[in-house]
């Protein structure tokens, strides 16, 4: 399978072009290490996974002491006691909070990560001697695409191992469970590999370091929360909760408008919802009273949003002008 | 004194002529629009909705409620929102960039070299800087007020306005909080994109995380539709027990307690009726009752102000380089 | 790869407009294997635009051009592999050392294994010292020559020089001029040099090539130049009698 791969990829590409996609992801690589960019990322994203889970078992802890007082209680006032809520409280509900959190904060590192993968080629006026060497922008962008797709799925790895192993300390594991994870992680992937080439698209196209901060960050805005709202009419802040507040939109002929013309395009509600269902967790589509697509489309859509904002990467790439080099501070 | 004004003159000017100040005047605009509309379809669609309701209880003669009543300010909900997350970023990147331009351009350097203190720069930029949130809230505000003629035909009374007045003023803070943050990371780190990133983790953390806890830690948001509810338990019997989880619920409201972002919420929501129960109350009652959370807010801005008035202007600061 | 007359860098009615107005406007000269070609005009003459068109860095309007035998439009890939460009005030990736800086940029040049190659260039420009130094580090003078060893390491036929000497000091100067004979002598690279300096031309060029308002107005080599104008006593006097016979 490698050496076919390998063939493949040959017969594709150069003995040359493969170098240098190895030495430019070595160098970035070395690059990101060393400003601490990556070790940042890596940090938070490890937090946000025990985090979650810490959050998700404490809350769950005080429901089964809130259930064990409700139960004496009732039982005092003679009333009937329920069934524990626990058969009712999904098992991985615990990692409800690593959705919201991917979303909000795995995005805009993302962002973050594409805007330092290219920066460090625009200063000092590198990016003259970078482009007068011996290799096209397609090999160009492809040492970027492996490099940000190695960092990411490292992050992600180890995000996910850190999920697992507090996941089975705090509550039950099994492998269904280990599988959902999983799946999850690799939903993130393509989800957040959108968000890095959004970065890379702003800090190639922009003539100085603040559009190529601002822009993407405003983009970042309108995916997480802006499109969600005029979609679904959801309040931005509502958009953190893993509990959607209910906001009916039926009511409104312009609301449900608004909301079948947006909603295949709302890549976030999309991730969230595909996020929900395939860890057992109920999503939103319920508060909103709207249907939900099935995950096939989901699927679809999120890979459709990798694809689009590779392409627009790749067109940056191709136009990009790299004798003004000096313009980027 | 002269020198300073001299400053906050100079970057008032610097803001005011960037695209910088072009994008995020759109952006806040179109927020504010998008906001504003998507409240006022939702409040219609329960309009329509209670009004379904009613005909189908009239006709089977039984009793109607009230029909949902429009306070225009509780359409703000949504503007105050995109205050809390983007007003709060908007300040980080102004301090963030106030510093980095001079920076790159060692512009900084050479102001050093004239008959003027480090002081007086670090006060000038912030002053240029605080007009600049001013200003831009204000238009904000003219906005609002604008929009909610035209769309709905709503003309604001005296008290509303005076509300919105009030705002401004501490939104204002809010963002100039996160300004200050983000100015005194910029000058004190050597490497700048690391002060950014650090920027971005406490924003996340303060604006995001730190509020959302306590709404995920509530115990009944745990079991879809509400846990106490799952249990057929009522109201009184629900705060019953809830008293006895006293320590859990304070540590709940003391991880809230500590962003800024949710006293600003409270603050304002409370002002605008968004929380219902200060709907129809007299403004000094609402203020009396949220005044904790002005103490707050008043708090950071003044750890803010002697950071970056006094720390800095006394200690190493990188200007260049 | 030179041609019959022994040109290595053969330029056509070379144009480039940007909007309005003509950075370089139809362009023609040729530079011999071997030369040091001075390449002289004020600021913003479109010397840097020239330059970044023979790189391959933009792409020409009109016209076009050759390097050692390959079309820069055409082939921009092959003709990268035999030149080598150094921008003004060049300074590499910062947080990287010297040596991890012109590893990376051996090996996307080719170069499979550098460390020698990287020591011997290293030791050509007295800075072998600062091998293990991070970029960032290093005084002004130092960068450049960090600079010039990233050109020369792949053994390019042509090297490009963008105002070398910009804010280097006297001794960095001379030392910068040795460095450009000793390449040109020795390792028999032809040396394509845009530069403002009329007395480091005197000292350095063997050709040399007037570019003002994008147009070409003088080439010729620097000895003839100097016969001609025999009776000027520097080639200061040279420049702006040139130039103002072409109504400047």
């Amino acid at each position: 399978m490698r050496t076919l791969w390998r063939k493949y990829i040959f017969q594709l590409r150069g003995k040359m072009e493969i170098e240098y996609i190895r030495e430019s992801s070595k160098k970035d690589i070395m690059l990101l290490l060393r400003d601490y960019t990556v070790i940042v990322i890596l940090v938070v994203f490890i937090a946000m996974s025990i985090a979650s889970c810490y959050i998700g078992w404490s809350a769950q802890h005080i429901v089964n002491g809130v259930y064990s007082e409700t139960a004496k209680q009732l039982a005092l006032e003679n009333k009937p006691v329920p069934p524990s809520p626990f058969s009712i409280v999904p098992q991985l509900a615990l990692l409800k909070n690593m959705i919201i959190y991917v979303v909000l904060i795995g995005s805009l590192l993302a962002i973050i990560l594409g805007h330092a993968l290219i920066s460090n080629d625009r200063k000092n006026g590198i990016s003259k001697v970078l482009f007068s060497k011996p290799f096209s922008r397609t090999d160009y962008l492809a040492g970027k695409l492996v490099t940000a797709s190695v960092l990411i799925s490292i992050i992600l790895l180890l995000s996910m191992i850190a999920n697992i192993i507090f996941v089975s300390l705090l509550s039950r594991i099994t492998l269904q469970s280990i599988i959902s994870i999983v799946i999850f992680y690799i939903i993130s992937f393509f989800f957040l590999s959108g968000f890095i080439f959004i970065g890379m698209y702003f800090s190639i196209r922009a003539d100085n370091s603040t559009q190529a901060i601002l822009l993407p960050i405003i983009i970042w805005i309108v995916i997480i929360f802006v499109i969600p709202e005029l979609g679904s009419a959801l309040y931005p802040t509502s958009s953190l909760n893993p509990v959607l507040p209910d906001t009916n939109i039926l009511g409104s002929p312009i609301l449900v408008t608004i909301h079948s013309v947006i909603y295949p395009f709302s890549v976030s509600e999309q991730y969230k919802a595909l996020s929900a269902t395939n860890l057992g967790i109920s999503s939103g589509a319920q508060a909103t009273n709207t249907s939900e697509y099935p995950p096939l489309i989901q699927i679809l859509i999120i890979i459709m949003w990798m694809v689009v904002t590779v392409a627009g990467a790749y067109i940056a790439t191709k136009r990009f002008d790299p004798s003004l080099g000096e313009q980027y501070e | 004194m002269s020198n300073t004004f001299i400053i906050a003159q100079k970057e008032w000017k610097d803001i005011i002529r960037s695209k910088t100040f072009i994008y995020i005047l759109i952006l806040l605009a179109i927020l504010t629009l998008i906001s504003l509309i998507v409240s006022i379809l939702v409040f219609n669609s329960q309009l329509t909705e209670y009004n379904n309701a009613a005909t189908q209880l009239q006709q089977q003669g039984r009793d109607v409620g009230l029909p949902p009543q429009l306070y225009p300010l509780n359409l703000l909900r949504g503007t105050v929102d995109y205050i809390e997350i983007i007003g709060a970023m908007l300040g980080i990147l102004l301090g963030y960039l106030c510093i980095a331009k001079e920076r790159n351009t060692k512009a900084l350097k050479l102001l050093l070299t004239r008959p003027i203190t480090k002081g007086e720069i670090v006060r000038g930029k912030i002053l240029g800087n605080t007009l600049f949130i001013l200003s831009l809230m204000t238009i904000m505000a003219v906005f609002i007020v604008f929009l909610f003629a035209l769309i709905s035909g709503l003309f604001l009374s005296n008290s509303e306005l005076f509300k919105i007045f009030l705002f401004i003023i501490i939104s204002t803070v809010y963002v100039l909080i996160f300004f200050m943050l983000s100015f005194f990371l910029s000058l004190k780190q050597k490497n700048l994109t690391r002060a950014l990133i650090t920027c971005f983790i406490i924003w996340l953390v303060i604006v995001l995380i730190l509020p959302q806890i306590g709404d995920t830690m509530d115990p009944d948001n745990q079991v879809p539709g509400g846990l106490f509810k799952s249990m057929n338990v009522d109201k009184p019997t629900e705060k019953l027990i809830m008293s006895r989880f006293g320590t859990y619920e304070t540590i709940r409201n003391g991880i809230e307690e500590s962003s800024i972002t949710k006293h600003y919420e409270r603050a304002v929501f409370a002002i605008f009726g968004i929380k219902s129960i200060y709907n129809g109350k007299s403004l000094s009652f609402t203020l009396l009752d949220t005044i904790s959370n002005y103490y707050w807010i008043l708090g950071f801005l003044i750890l803010g102000l002697y950071i970056d008035y006094i720390y800095l202007s006394k200690t190493k600061i990188y200007l260049s380089g | 790869m030179a041609d019959n007359e022994g040109n290595i860098i053969i330029v056509r009615n070379l144009s480039k407009r940007y909007g309005e107005s003509m950075a370089v406007s139809d362009v023609s000269f040729s530079v011999k294997e071997g030369d040091i070609f001075g390449f002289l005009g004020h600021n913003g003459a479109g010397k840097t635009t020239t330059v970044n068109m023979l790189t391959t860095l933009l792409e020409p309007t009109r016209g076009s051009a050759s390097i050692a035998g390959f079309d820069i439009i055409t082939q921009p890939i092959t003709v990268r592999k035999n030149i080598g460009y150094v921008p003004e005030n060049v300074q590499l990736y910062e947080n990287l050392t010297c040596f991890e800086n012109l590893e990376f940029f051996a090996k996307i040049s080719g170069i499979e294994h550098p460390k020698v190659r990287i020591m011997e260039v290293l030791r050509l420009l007295n800075a072998a010292s600062y091998a293990n130094k991070r970029v960032g580090e290093l005084s002004k003078g130092m960068r450049q020559r960090i600079g010039l060893a990233q050109a020369i390491i792949h053994k390019p036929k042509v090297l490009f020089l963008d105002e070398p000497t910009s804010g280097l000091d006297p001794m960095g100067v001379k030392e910068l001029r040795d460095t450009i004979i000793a390449l040109n002598e020795q390792e028999g690279i032809t040396i394509f040099m845009n530069t403002h300096l009329l007395s480091e031309v005197t000292k350095t060029c063997k050709t040399i090539g007037v570019l003002n308002h994008g147009k070409l107005i003088y080439n010729d080599t620097l000895k003839k130049t100097l016969n001609r104008f025999n009776n000027e006593d520097s080639l200061e006097k040279i420049y702006f009698s040139i130039e103002r016979k072409n109504g400047n």
